[in-house]
């Protein structure tokens, strides 16, 4: 936090009657001798703003005819709220409340009455507000310069920061700028806090406001907890118990119907989780036990997994919404059911084509087709587009405005319209087939590309769109004939170049031709491993191809300079260290059915070459953009044609494959614990 | 050395040009006519004309029937006159048109040789001399008479020579392409033109780079030298690439069994019996052909080189370039084994001997009359020379078919056997495609004939599978040859070894000295 | 003599419609036609589309060669020797007008001023305008800026459509009181004695000879591949396809830059056609369908090679819809055209103006096919392409590209640049560029017309701060 120099504000001046500046809220309970020091202190602290203080008194004791006594001398400043044992509901924390919901000022402090709060701090807490434009500050007794001198015994003190550090367990995301949430010294805003919505109980009403009232922007200020001057301390064991019981009951409420578009998505994912496992279960039981047909059986088992999700959803994550719970569960059901025929038609697919068991497969489709069920569920049973959060449109924003994100999508569809390759590197991973070193110059060019996607200075900011138009058709056209004229689907030789092309189009209609072409020395690296595919007899060409992958990324990245050399050989003896003790590391694990898989090699050093790369790409010395945003073009109706085009050609191919079963190769039993790279 | 000193004389009026294109059409004419009246056309002539005749009048016209065993521009330049043959059927059934062209050409390659003495400043008399030297020598003239393709090689050969004398006198870049044209035109007429394909640019560039220019000379060189090689190198590139694509071999001549190097090894022993068959005995025999045409072009070409030495005129470069290359070029192939060491591969030392002698005159100076005579005999030399080596009939082998009286009778008699074939053919009316024949070997029969369609040939697109299945392919009778070393008819049907051939069948045809020629089977 | 005047005289030739109703009906008419026989006899209608494009093709390349052999024969630029230049006395000097058009330039009118008095021409007898656009504020003030001395006047152009150079040019003329004009673009640096050539050049040739187009060339030459091909494009354009028009009597397309008019008979054929983007292009042939002639003046003016690849398509789009529109214009009376031009002006017109788009596009197209026959050999195309044309179909495709790289690598030598070696054996990749902006042009003659595709200048000056890790 700003160290904030204790010099005077420069505050309007002081008008009778003039609306307080900051209202001062001190809740007492018979401490009728702290009062007066405390409220001279608090009207010196302000000098000449005008300050209002409150005092919500719950005392038996002489306390409130002391208060009334300062209220008569300061006229308009001083006010008195006494509270009668029973309405005394919240203890302190009510207290505070009731003092908050009379304040007449924007800004509000809270301060106990023992003057173990220094009131001189209270500016100190304005100033840090309205520098960092903060909604709260909290006065923190654990910041660097903090003391506690004031907190008794060594017990008292490790009970203190241990509850404090309880609660950020407990909200680590809302506490994380916080570092003495149990503090009772605080500004706030009042337009901050909403009182209705507050449960008070006890003396943790900080906590309570920050996580219940979901305030953002907290700044925090040091100060020296004063020993107490009068007054007996309220702190004890059972205060301790009920305060966890009150943690974990706000914990669970804050969970229960979230507001954010992430929390609420997380509440479908929970859900949808354990309604998958509610489907398996119904799925296995209606499959195996009752023998049914495996599709009537999974059309069974969707109907009790939607019944269950409703139960759920409707309770826990999604806010009622306008229309009755009867109602909501009817278009529920139907909405959901809309999306079964897709979720058995790739059922089907799956099992047929793709060789899976229909379990696992139908695992697969459940998670498919969770987004568009999150998406029909938020926007049309309960109203609220997608959550208000996550929208299809706020999608189409990101995907618009990111190139990441682009880069990304052109993968998958190129993925989508070639499903052969799909194939081809799938079987090649339980073979060790040609395809499987295309994995790594495929990572390294990833990685490459989305760190290359900012223009650098000395480009003409010029684009032209029907350029990027008959470009893509072009490549798309040769793409598809080649496609079509390949003599067998999975051919290679055919299918690399075919995917070449397609990729290429895609990319100049998402990133327009400018960004493709600084993009080409990527298409280097699947050249590389084209050189390799001929040697994939043995591990060598593995380690060769990751350590060419790695010079070329290097030579494109920081241009050709000794540096680049430099960095290309300490990542190559990394990247030679990882190939030798994968198999070691695959031996430790022999339990799991894939520390055998011969492909293991090729995966974990496409992984480690796309990380080096990646870290390059983030340490190269960023150019200054010539100029604001790179050009992104417009993608909606583009994205459309290249998804059809992706289906066209991927049905095109799709019947005529074969997929390996997902188990190992018979051969590699126990011998391939010790060194996979024997049994090829 | 500027350009304005060797600028050539005031062009003379057209008529003593044109008197000589004119003598010399006239005489090589009439020797066309006598080959064409004794019926002594070599066989390579008529097989060059039936490739051509094939594309238009076979069965199955296409243009890649002109084969892709010898180069095709011969052929390629008889096509827009065969039609002729309505009006003339002897131009092609006597293979009259092979003659006629090649007398053309070979008048035309005269003119040129004419023309490049002109440029080199010779007065009238010593020019008319030497240009009378080339045209009158008996090789030339055999030449222009037998329709072989040396006059078309020969053409464009000179052609580039007088190019290459232009830019290496005149220093214009212009004339560069010309000569980079006519190399190209002359891979298409012999492969022999590989040679200059490859000399013709190295010597630009080193012209280029050692007499400079303004800038780096190194570049000027090579593009000098792409000005002068790309079309040459074009020509060999597309017609490798063409017979790829069509015949499935880059280059046909060397790899195909009818290529010349197959009939080299086959031949071989015959070869060797005459000119012995180690590298001693051929560089004896070759240097006897090598005196036997150009007695004394040792001394003319050390004495010219000296004076263009002296005088710093690079001309010389031109016809040594050109005409040298091609020489070396079959030089290297007879003395390695891979040539026949026909004496019409040494036909270029008749114009290089003319064109040296021309450049002596050029160069010496003071140019006495004296000199004048000294050079002028050493080129006429090579006339009665040659005349006396076409009579040793081990030297010129080839020529010997129609110089000597037996040799003539013999060729003549082949060609009547091919024509009564080709009319006992047509008289027994047969359909379309009813008889076989492999068209290497019965070109002069299918030329003879008056129904041409009746015959299944190899450049047909079904040959092949009618070989193996002749009756498949409705064939009625087999034609075969009794002595060819290569014919795909037989060999389908009997197998290499010639023991096995029937000597009879529906019809066989010997010729006047009795032995076998053909023998028509049923299929 | 006001704009709207000139404006009216031109409305025959004008291209602010591409096609007038006449053609359109004859278009559809055409099109309709097609489409019946296609149904009824597919194959020959493919085979005549072939057989009709080889043709084309062979004649446009017969054409180009015999541009370069003619050009070759003999002296056909207008050469001034220097001494002449200057043997005219600043007396004898005519007016001359220099109209300068410039938008959106801010960068390169600075340099305008030096060029501008490089200029060997007295100040008196010298006029310069600079034409801007009244929405264009920062070249006025970087102009206002600049520009000093009393024979330079900056015009603003009054605010109307199609705003345009050549409407500008127009402007300007009516405002010129000089005896002869020319233009310059803003970045231009043409040859001090070019003015003084024009004047001594149209005295000498006579009244017959209405313009002299000089000579491009570029300073930028090597900056980048694009920049030489351009280089090399240009000095064969210039040092043999127009010596040989002009050898052969045909009209002369005239360049962007650098023409020099005699004013009276400029303003009389109503100068400029606002609509059409290759103005220039389109003042050439009807210079010569009035009967004038065009000469080539030996002098070069450097300008800004286009070095950027998209910056490129965009110029050499505009310059292809130009052409098309050009074609089509001149094509709206082929009977008066030929009356005019004769059938070498006719052979010009299609050939040249009209062939060279349309062969870029169907380059395009043709190599398509070429790669589909040797990828998959589909027996189809053996139907479509019949035997005569199929030859003469290889023939262009082999000797006619070989042709065109041979002439390229000897204009490389007769330029004296025998670096450029490289990048006349690598055109083919420049003709794919071209046949790119020829299928955009195509596109936007349809769609856009009169759409100016304004091409970014000032791309060779060195960026601001230089970069700091250069990447490959």
């Amino acid at each position: 936090m700003a160290e904030i120099s204790p010099t005077r504000l420069e505050a309007p001046a002081r008008v009778a009657g003039a609306p307080p500046a900051v209202t001062v809220v001190v809740p007492t309970r018979n401490e009728a001798d702290n009062v007066g020091p405390l409220a001279d202190r608090v009207r010196a602290a302000f000098g000449d703003q005008p300050v209002e203080i409150v005092f919500v008194d719950d005392s038996d004791d002489a306390t409130p005819s002391a208060i009334e006594a300062i209220a008569e001398r300061h006229p308009g400043e001083v006010r008195l709220i006494h509270r009668v044992s029973q309405e005394r509901a919240g203890g302190l924390g009510g207290a505070v409340v009731a003092g908050i919901s009379a304040a007449r000022a924007p800004w509000v402090v809270v301060m106990d009455g023992d003057l173990q709060h220094p009131p001189e701090t209270a500016p100190l807490l304005l100033a840090a507000g309205r520098a960092e434009t903060a909604q709260a500050v909290v006065a923190s007794r654990y910041r660097e310069s903090g003391r506690v001198d004031g907190l008794g015994g060594w017990f008292r003190r490790t009970v203190s920061r241990g509850s404090g550090r309880l609660a950020k367990l407990f909200f680590p995301l809302r506490l994380r700028g916080v570092t003495d949430p149990m503090s009772g010294f605080f500004a706030v805003r009042r337009d901050a806090v909403r009182p209705a919505e507050l449960r008070p109980d006890g003396y943790k009403i900080l906590l309570e406001m920050l996580v219940r009232n979901r305030i953002e922007r907290v700044a925090e200020v040091p100060y020296t907890f004063r020993s107490r001057t009068a007054g007996e301390s309220k702190a004890s064991l059972p205060e301790g118990l009920r305060y966890f019981r009150h943690l974990a009951g706000l914990r669970l409420s804050m969970m229960r119907r979230p507001q954010s578009a992430y929390g609420r998505m997380a509440g479908f994912a929970l859900a949808g989780a354990a309604g998958t496992a509610v489907n398996s279960v119904a799925l296995w039981a209606l499959g195996e036990l009752a023998g049914l047909p495996y599709l009537l059986a999974a059309f069974l088992a969707v109907q009790v997994a939607i019944v269950w999700n409703f139960a759920v959803i409707d309770h826990l994550v999604m806010p009622p919404g306008v229309h009755a719970r009867r109602h909501r569960f009817g278009r529920f059901l139907l909405l959901n059911n809309s999306l079964t025929p897709l979720h058995l038609g790739l059922l089907f697919a799956l099992v047929r084509w793709g060789g899976l068991h229909y379990l696992g497969a139908n695992v697969v489709a459940i998670i498919v087709v969770f987004a568009l069920r999150y998406i029909v569920t938020s926007s049309w049973v309960y109203g609220t587009p997608a959550g208000g959060g996550l929208p299809a449109t706020e999608l189409m924003r990101l995907v618009r405005r990111t190139g990441q994100v682009r880069v990304i999508l052109t993968l998958l569809l190129t993925a989508l319209a070639f499903p052969a390759l799909l194939a081809v590197s799938w079987n090649g991973l339980w073979t060790r087939s040609g395809a499987v070193p295309l994995i790594i110059p495929l990572a390294a060019a990833t990685a490459l590309v989305l760190g290359r996607l900012r223009p650098d200075r000395g480009e003409p900011d010029v684009h032209d769109r029907q350029v990027d138009g008959l470009l893509s058709v072009g490549c798309l056209v040769s793409a598809s004939a080649l496609l079509l004229l390949a003599p067998a689907p999975d051919r290679l030789t055919w299918l690399l170049p075919a995917s070449l092309f397609y990729l290429a189009g895609a990319a100049i209609l998402l990133l327009g031709t400018r960004t493709a072409a600084r993009l080409r020395w990527a298409l280097l690296l699947p050249l590389v491993s084209i050189a390799d595919l001929g040697l994939a007899a043995n591990d060598a060409p593995a380690v060769l191809g990751a350590v060419a992958c790695l010079i070329v990324s290097a030579l494109v990245i920081f241009g050709a300079r000794w540096g680049a050399f430099a960095r290309a050989a300490v990542a190559s003896l990394a990247v030679v260290a990882v190939a030798a003790n994968v198999p070691f590391v695959a031996g430790m694990f022999s339990s799991g059915r894939y520390a055998g898989l011969p492909a293991l090699t090729d995966v974990s050093l496409a992984l480690v070459v796309a990380a080096i790369v990646v870290f390059w790409s983030r340490s190269r010395p960023v150019r200054a953009l010539a100029a604001g945003r790179p050009f992104l073009p417009r993608a909606r109706f583009v994205l459309a044609t290249l998804t059809v085009v992706a289906v066209l050609l991927g049905l095109r191919t799709l019947p005529e494959l074969t997929w390996q079963p997902a188990e190992l190769p018979a051969t590699s039993g126990a011998s391939s614990q010790g060194s996979p790279r024997g049994d090829r | 050395m500027t350009s304005d000193t060797l600028v050539a004389r005031r062009r003379p009026t057209l008529t003593e040009h044109r008197a000589v294109l004119l003598a010399c059409g006239i005489v090589y004419l009439a020797v066309a006519l006598w080959f064409w009246h004794n019926q002594v056309i070599p066989s390579d002539s008529t097989s060059r004309l039936a490739n051509a005749y094939y594309t238009l009048f076979s069965r199955d016209p296409h243009l890649a029937a002109v084969g892709f065993v010898w180069n095709p521009l011969p052929s390629l330049i008889l096509l827009p006159f065969l039609p002729l043959k309505v009006l003339l059927p002897a131009l092609t059934q006597q293979s009259l048109l092979a003659p006629l062209v090649s007398a053309a050409f070979m008048t035309a390659t005269v003119g040129v040789v004419h023309d490049l003495l002109r440029r080199m400043t010779l007065t009238r008399t010593p020019r008319l001399i030497l240009t009378a030297a080339f045209a009158l020598n008996p090789m030339t003239v055999l030449y222009a008479g037998n329709g072989m393709s040396e006059a078309c090689f020969l053409l464009f050969l000179l052609l580039a020579t007088r190019a290459l004398y232009q830019w290496l006198t005149v220093r214009k870049v212009e004339s560069l392409v010309p000569a980079g044209l006519a190399i190209a035109l002359a891979y298409g007429a012999r492969y022999e033109a590989l040679a200059p394909v490859v000399a013709l640019p190295v010597v630009v560039a080193l012209v280029t780079w050692r007499l400079g220019g303004t800038g780096s000379r190194a570049a000027l060189a090579r593009v000098d030298a792409v000005i002068a090689g790309l079309p040459g190198v074009l020509a060999v590139v597309l017609w490798a690439v063409a017979s790829k694509i069509i015949v499935n071999q880059w280059f046909a001549t060397f790899s195909s069994e009818y290529g010349n190097s197959a009939q080299v090894s086959s031949g071989s022993t015959g070869i060797s019996s005459v000119t012995g068959d180690d590298l001693g005995g051929r560089l004896a025999y070759w240097s006897q052909q090598w005196l036997g045409l150009a007695p004394l072009l040792l001394v003319l070409l050390v004495l010219a080189a000296i004076l263009a030495w002296r005088a710093r005129n690079p001309g010389i470069l031109a016809p040594v370039t050109i005409l040298g290359s091609v020489l070396a070029f079959d030089a290297l192939a007879f003395l390695t084994g891979m040539s026949f060491g026909w004496l019409r591969f040494q036909i270029t030392l008749i114009p290089l001997g003319v064109l040296l002698a021309g450049h002596v005159l050029a160069t010496w100076r003071p140019l006495g009359t004296a000199r004048v005579a000294v050079t002028l005999t050493l080129a006429l030399l090579a006339i009665p020379s040659t005349l006396y080596t076409l009579t040793q009939p081990e030297l010129a082998r080839e020529e010997s078919e129609y110089v000597t009286a037996a040799g003539s009778a013999r060729r003549s008699d082949l060609a009547r056997v091919d024509a009564r074939v080709a009319a006992d053919l047509d008289a027994m009316n047969l359909p379309d495609g009813a008889v076989l024949a492999d068209a290497a070997v019965a070109y002069g029969v299918i030329l003879a004939s008056d129904h041409p369609h009746g015959f299944v040939t190899t450049p047909d697109r079904d040959f092949p599978g009618a070989v193996t299945d002749p009756r498949g392919h409705n064939i009625r009778y087999l034609l075969l040859s009794a002595d060819a070393p290569t014919d795909a008819v037989r060999t389908g049907r009997y197998g290499p070894d010639a023991a096995s051939v029937p000597v009879t069948g529906v019809r066989t045809w010997s010729d006047a000295y009795g032995n076998l020629q053909w023998t028509l089977i049923a299929a | 003599m006001p704009a709207e005047v000139i404006e009216r005289k031109l409305t025959a030739y004008s291209a602010h419609v591409v096609l007038t109703r006449l053609q359109r009906i004859g278009l559809f008419a055409g099109l309709a036609l097609l489409a019946g026989v296609a149904v009824l006899r597919p194959m020959l209608v493919l085979q005549v589309i072939v057989a009709l494009v080889t043709l084309c093709y062979g004649a446009a390349i017969a054409f180009r060669v015999a541009l370069v052999y003619a050009a070759g024969r003999g002296e056909h630029r207008v050469l001034i020797s220097d001494e002449d230049a200057r043997a005219v006395a600043d007396a004898e000097l005519p007016v001359y007008t220099v109209l300068v058009p410039a938008y959106r330039e801010p960068s390169v009118i600075g340099a305008l001023m030096a060029h501008l008095s490089a200029l060997e021409y007295p100040r008196d007898k010298l006029e310069v305008i600079l034409l801007l656009e009244p929405d264009d504020t920062e070249t006025i003030e970087a102009a206002r800026a600049a520009l000093t001395g009393e024979h330079l006047r900056i015009l603003v152009v009054p605010e109307s459509m199609p705003k345009t150079k050549p409407k500008a040019c127009n402007v300007g003329l009516a405002e010129a009181t000089g005896e002869f004009v020319t233009i310059y673009d803003a970045e231009d640096i043409p040859d001090p004695l070019q003015l003084r050539r024009a004047v001594v050049a149209l005295r000498r040739l006579g009244p017959e000879y209405v313009c002299l187009q000089a000579e491009l060339g570029y300073f930028n030459t090597d900056q980048n591949r694009i920049t030489r091909w351009f280089a090399l494009e240009y000095a064969t354009w210039f040092r043999s396809l127009l010596p040989g028009l002009v050898a052969l009597g045909m009209p002369v397309p005239l360049g962007g830059t650098s023409n020099h008019f005699r004013t009276r008979e400029l303003r009389e054929l109503g100068a400029w056609d606002p609509y059409n983007v290759t103005e220039d292009a389109d003042l050439g042939i009807r210079l010569a369908r009035s009967g004038f002639r065009v000469g080539v003046l030996e002098s070069v003016t450097l300008e800004e090679a286009n070095s950027d690849f998209i910056n490129w398509i965009k110029q050499r789009s505009r310059w292809y819809k130009g052409y098309l529109m050009t074609w089509l214009v001149h094509l709206r009376s082929p009977r008066a055209t030929f009356k005019q031009l004769g059938w070498r002006g006719l052979l010009c017109l299609n050939l040249f103006v009209g062939g060279t788009p349309l062969a870029a596009l169907l380059n395009a197209v043709l190599w398509a096919t070429t790669l589909l026959w040797f990828l998959a050999q589909p027996a189809v195309m053996e139907q479509i392409f019949i035997p005569p044309f199929y030859y003469i179909g290889v023939f262009c495709l082999v000797f006619g590209n070989a042709t065109v790289i041979y002439l390229n690598v000897l204009s490389v030598r007769s330029m004296d640049r025998p670096d450029l070696l490289g990048t006349a054996l690598l055109s083919p990749l420049y003709w794919a560029m071209m046949s790119l902006a020829s299928a955009k042009a195509a596109w936007q003659l349809v769609f856009k017309p009169s759409y100016w595709e304004k091409t970014t200048h000032g791309l060779h000056l060195p960026t601001t701060a230089p970069a700091a890790s250069d990447d490959i």
